[in-house]
């Protein structure tokens, strides 16, 4: 199932659980249904070269988005210490982000993202591997599931899906800033009565 | 002669050992001089290889020519550093000069509408000086004053503005071509960060109630 953009998130995806760092299993759904526009980012396993670019990346963003009134949720696929590692690595504790893991790859599965050897050792995951490598990020073991890729959804206050990007490969991923864009845009259609020059 | 060589490859050792992308250009620029030099006086001049170093010359000092005026201090009139204190500070000042190279600077007089409801805004506009008032169906509802972004939200939407914005007093702006500044964005991730930081904190700030 591939998730469409202005259409509402399918059931099978807000059902989908993932479990926090703390071990509770929560509903995808729960972090936006309760009217907060959400931002999933699905990551690869936890010791992805491509992920701690693009985790990088959003950190320092993670404070505009919560003041755009977006809630970021970051999954990955390892197990709860593997997550644990992953927090500390990137400085995560205390981030204006959920963290969680989803090592059945439910959540993944329901979203239809990729999960591929081709996307994690073709000529384009060779070159991203690189790329991300000369920018100084380090590639860990395995932590999670190795050919799974990951993606992002954006989804509003009545859960409608507003950006949806299924990686095709490890270094494919949505920019910060154009997830910025989408919750910006989200929060001027919030405030649609309010003045708009 | 064969002195040259040495003196030549102590300069790319050199060039080797430092961090700085500008000196290391310059240093294998001074060696590959030296190797032309040893080139050209040799019995029979290699100038297969001479051709190949005027290449690598020539790319170099282009390169250094680059970096140079990159690091050129960067210098502001009073309206560009007084903007700048404004709004951008989240921008070096660098980044900031790139984004002026860009804008476009008007003086409006007092009661002129800027932006009219409905109709396409095709700029981004922000204040450098003076005020401005923001009617809907005739009724005031805010007002702008030095430091604030007009047409941001229109930038973010691609939607006409639903209000009218009218200078109160003589008004001062710097305004960008939305497609020129998209397509400089485009080009500059580090910009496009920084710029939208700066919008999102003027957007938050204007939309939510205080």
């Amino acid at each position: 199932m591939s998730l469409r953009v202005s259409t509402p998130v399918p059931r099978a995806v807000a059902d989908a659980c993932v479990t926090l760092a703390s071990g509770e299993r929560v509903r995808l759904g729960s972090f936006w249904e309760d009217g907060t526009p959400a931002v999933i980012l699905w990551l690869r396993h936890f010791g992805c070269v491509g992920c701690s670019q693009e985790v990088t990346e959003l950190t320092p963003r993670l404070g505009e988005l919560e003041r755009a009134g977006a809630r970021v949720v970051l999954v990955g696929n390892g197990n709860r210490d593997q997550l644990g590692g992953f927090i500390l690595r990137h400085g995560l504790a205390g981030a204006h982000a959920v963290t969680a893991t989803d090592p059945s790859l439910e959540t993944y599965r329901a979203a239809g993202l990729t999960r591929s050897a081709w996307a994690t050792f073709g000529p384009r995951a060779i070159v991203d591997l690189a790329r991300a490598m000369t920018a100084g990020h380090a590639h860990r073991s395995v932590e999670g599931d190795s050919t799974q890729q990951g993606g992002a959804l954006v989804v509003d206050a009545h859960g409608i899906v507003r950006l949806f990007h299924d990686n095709r490969s490890i270094g494919d991923y949505v920019p910060a800033s154009d997830v910025v864009d989408a919750v910006l845009r989200l929060e001027i259609e919030t405030y649609a009565g309010a003045v708009h020059v | 002669m064969v002195v040259l060589i040495h003196v030549a490859n102590v300069f790319y050792v050199l060039s080797y050992l430092v961090k700085d992308i500008l000196w290391l250009r310059l240093l294998t620029v001074l060696g590959g001089v030296l190797l032309m030099a040893y080139y050209v006086l040799l019995p029979t001049p290699l100038w297969a290889a001479i051709a190949w170093n005027v290449l690598f010359l020539a790319i170099n000092v282009w390169q250094i020519r680059i970096l140079l005026l990159e690091r050129r201090p960067v210098v502001f009139t009073p309206d560009e550093l007084r903007l700048h204190q404004l709004s951008f500070r989240a921008l070096t000042p660098r980044e900031f000069a790139k984004l002026l190279k860009l804008a476009r600077w008007d003086d409006i007089a007092a009661d002129v509408e800027i932006v009219h409801h409905g109709s396409v805004l095709d700029r981004v506009m922000v204040i450098a000086s003076g005020h401005a008032r923001v009617n809907v169906a005739g009724v005031e509802v805010k007002e702008l004053g030095p430091g604030r972004f007009v047409g941001e939200m229109s930038f973010l939407t691609g939607a006409p503005p639903n209000a009218d914005v009218v200078a109160i007093d003589p008004v001062r702006t710097a305004s960008w071509k939305q497609t020129e500044l998209r397509a400089a964005l485009r080009d500059n991730a580090e910009l496009r960060a920084a710029v939208q930081m700066v919008i999102g904190e003027d957007l938050v700030a204007k939309l939510r109630p205080a």
